[in-house]
């Protein structure tokens, strides 16, 4: 085994860690954001930068070879694609009429926020209480 | 592709294995909030998310069991994904 | 139709299918030559429209541009990873509306793209020549509404 093929394989393991940490926290921030704009962030952002990074780290493991060229295409396709369908939904969401949730808005603040989120105590530390089975959207 | 060895005793296919199965948890969190997750938008960022996540799946069944064929269904499903999001937000 | 339009998407969809095909026997290179020519003579005016001149210079300061938007992504990351794993979740989301001076639809798009990846904002909608995005604080609803990113796309697209 030589010094290249080593390092090589370091860097791959580097990155697809790199990767999968952004895509564990994007996956974790959709489960766990209020409200349905917030969670647009983290799938937007986490996991574009997550899977592209787990493909970059690929292409440095297949090398120069076609498939590396079919893996570029790939990436390229997904950092065009991703922003554009989480325009798309926003865009479909806002014209429908779902309200972002406020901070301070006792009225919508529950109206939007997921029903399943027991785990989510850190975000009622200012004595708000919870309404559940409210207008679900 | 020689020279699969990482360290010592692990292998690169593992680590691209445990990758798979990283990704596969991730993508049943996502399933949570596909299910529960309150209205029809939710759902579709959750296909969304999902689907993108398979795409490195499929990519990394591709390199696991060395079949190349498995890119070509990855770049189909991305486009696939990418069509089915813009036309369910469409209509 | 316009010849040279169709040759250049021919030769660039031919190369595309070479290069995704990765056979060069003689039935997969005749099986490309023609499916290129079905696929160019179907789509060669949608390539290019309303690219406009000066082609060659945009492309360039897109390319000198990307490596800030990089840099960008990864801040973004880093800042909702930040969010969505520390317990008290700081966020305070809020719809803000700005006006751009951007005409042409690429630029429009590139910007809309660029806010969605930069850190904590995202593209909603655009009505007329008013964006409307929604920011998941209020620090970076502050830091677009600087509007710094709009000058960089403006000077790629040159139409500041």
């Amino acid at each position: 085994m030589s010094d290249t093929t080593t390092i090589t394989n370091v860097l791959t393991v580097m990155f697809l860690l790199i990767g999968a940490f952004f895509m564990l926290a994007g996956t974790i921030g959709f489960v766990r954001f209020p409200d349905f704009y917030s969670r647009m962030h983290a799938t937007g952002k986490c996991d574009t930068l997550g899977e592209g990074l787990m493909l970059v780290a690929l292409i440095i493991y297949g090398g120069a070879t076609f498939v590396s060229v079919k893996i570029l295409f790939l990436i390229i396709f997904i950092l065009l694609a991703n922003p554009t369908s989480t325009h798309a939904i926003a865009k479909a969401a806002y014209d429908v009429g779902l309200e972002p949730w406020r901070k301070l808005d006792d009225e919508v603040v529950w109206l939007n926020a997921g029903n399943g989120d027991t785990d989510n105590t850190g975000n009622t530390s200012e004595g708000r209480t919870r309404e559940d089975g409210g207008e679900v959207r | 592709m020689a020279g699969t060895e990482l360290f010592g005793t692990i292998e690169m296919v593992d680590v691209f294995l445990a990758m798979a199965i990283t990704i596969v948890i991730a993508s049943f969190v996502s399933l949570y909030r596909g299910i529960e997750g309150p209205g029809i938008f939710n759902r579709i960022i959750a296909v969304n998310v999902i689907g993108t996540k398979t795409i490195v799946l499929l990519v990394l069944i591709g390199f696991i069991y060395e079949r190349p064929d498995f890119f070509d269904i990855a770049l189909l499903y991305a486009i696939l994904n990418f069509i089915m999001t813009i036309a369910a937000t469409r209509y | 139709m316009n010849i040279k339009h169709f040759i250049t998407t021919y030769i660039i969809v031919l190369a595309f299918w070479l290069l995704l095909s990765a056979h060069f026997d003689r039935f997969h290179v005749g099986a490309g030559i023609a499916c290129s020519g079905v696929v160019a003579y179907a789509s060669h005016d949608l390539l290019f429209t309303g690219t406009g001149n000066h082609g060659l210079t945009k492309t360039l300061r897109f390319i000198a541009y990307l490596p800030w938007l990089i840099y960008q992504i990864v801040l973004a990351n880093i800042d909702v990873a930040k969010r969505a794993l520390s317990p008290r979740m700081p966020i305070d989301p809020q719809v803000v509306t700005f006006k751009t001076m951007l005409k042409s639809d690429v630029a429009r798009t590139a910007l809309a793209n660029s806010i969605t990846l930069t850190p904590g904002t995202v593209t909603i909608d655009i009505v007329d020549d008013v964006f409307y995005v929604h920011a998941i604080a209020k620090e970076p609803a502050d830091d677009l509404l600087g509007g710094a990113m709009e000058r960089r796309i403006a000077h790629i697209f040159m139409e500041d």
